[in-house]
């Protein structure tokens, strides 16, 4: 097997297992898994390599495609950065550390960045206790935790929601995040020249919506959950 | 004019050039900030690196310490490094944190690398995760029953009670056998 093709597949085997090489980068899709909250098919690593062919790798076996096919996805993938953006922020190690612990003692589903004036909050929720159908009775709180960046550049408003599984797929180092205008959300870790894409997954966390009618009716205004 | 005099205005115009460096690196980190949301912001890295301008770890080191509204405060420039690396470290330091270090002098121009890391780290370490959920005061009831015989219904039958009385968000009950 290739040198490349085996390093690269060895190496980022826990993100996905299709790699599309060109003469001069890679890219990697996330993979779909049996359990939803364990996908991260919304997500795409895009690297820089030499390589001499443009080629699908599957599993590290090389697939026989049309060429012309293989660059045209790559183009496409390409055009994801080649956006605009509402804005960008830092997110640094420890933020990311303490955002993947976060997501894991609630157990959530998803994150959702949003400019709050000129900086920058994550609040990570578990969205499946928001759903009345699967909501779990008793003992279990609607838990959202957040955490907030000053670290800024906000050009526009915006609200992105990302999957928490994708997320847990981020390496933990210093990262740049730039919230593009077509929906995608760019991750470069500082000192990698790497970009980690992730999709909009458009949902909200409903916090206005509650569940204790007591609660409820002594509440007379309730902000929307987008600043 | 004697030699002290000739020593004080030396040191007084190398270090107005070298503070000079600061203020280079800051007005650098802005200009890039400015161009970071444009949709070729990509291609602008990409050639900023490949002809060798600027690298493109150093770019986002920039943009890091661009994003940090106290160090782009102009009125900070003489009390800041004048380090592209010192200052990024700075830069992940939450801007009122950042301010009390730079009143008090634990930053300065004079701050190495090894310390401002060290500071970031320590800082970053204490922070906590918040929630949303207000803290309201708690009343916490033990109830020691003598055998575990009908523990169930008869926790069920104050849970709902107490449900029933105070809302469902504000019970919550742990058994213990």
């Amino acid at each position: 097997m290739n040198k490349t093709i085996s390093e690269l597949s060895k190496k980022y085997s826990h993100i996905g297992s299709y790699l599309l090489l060109t003469p001069n980068s890679f890219v990697i899709f996330g993979n779909q898994s049996e359990e939803v909250s364990k996908s991260n098919d919304d997500m795409v690593i895009l690297g820089k390599c030499k390589y001499r062919h443009t080629q699908l790798v599957i599993n590290s076996k090389v697939i026989d495609h049309k060429e012309d096919e293989l660059k045209l996805l790559n183009s496409k993938v390409e055009s994801l950065i080649e956006s605009s953006a509402y804005g960008s922020f830092l997110l640094a190690e420890n933020g990311i550390k303490k955002i993947k612990k976060c997501i894991k003692n609630i157990d959530a589903t998803h994150l959702r960045i949003h400019n709050v004036a000129t900086s920058v909050r994550i609040s990570i929720f578990d969205y499946r206790q928001f759903l009345d159908k699967s909501r779990i009775q008793r003992k279990v709180s609607q838990k959202i935790r957040y955490y907030d960046s000053d670290n800024a550049n906000v050009g526009d408003d915006f609200t992105v929601t990302i999957n928490a599984a994708s997320f847990l797929k981020l390496p933990i180092k210093d990262t740049i995040v730039r919230i593009n205008t077509n929906g995608i959300c760019q991750f470069e870790p500082i000192q990698d020249d790497l970009k980690y894409l992730m999709r909009d997954q458009d949902i909200i966390e409903p916090i206005t919506t509650f569940f204790s009618d007591r609660l409820d009716c002594q509440i007379s205004l309730a902000l929307l959950p987008n600043s | 004019m004697d030699k002290l005099t000739t020593i004080d205005e030396a040191i007084q115009e190398i270090s107005m050039s070298w503070r000079k460096t600061t203020q280079a690196i800051i007005e650098t980190a802005k200009v890039l900030k400015k161009y970071q949301l444009e949709s070729n912001w990509s291609e602008i890295q990409e050639k900023l690196d490949s002809e060798n301008i600027i690298k493109i770890s150093v770019q986002k080191f920039l943009l890091s310490i661009g994003n940090n509204p106290v160090l782009t405060n102009e009125q900070n420039y003489q009390k800041l490094p004048p380090h592209y690396n010192t200052l990024y470290h700075l830069s992940t330091i939450k801007s009122d944190k950042l301010i009390k270090f730079i009143n008090d002098e634990s930053v300065n121009a004079s701050i190495p690398l090894s310390e401002a890391k060290k500071l970031a780290e320590k800082y970053n370490e204490k922070k906590k995760n918040k929630t949303f959920l207000p803290k309201y005061p708690k009343i916490v009831f033990t109830i020691t029953l003598s055998s575990t015989r009908g523990m169930k219904s008869k926790s069920d039958r104050i849970y709902d009670s107490l449900v029933e009385e105070f809302g469902e968000d504000a019970v919550d009950m742990k058994t213990y056998e």
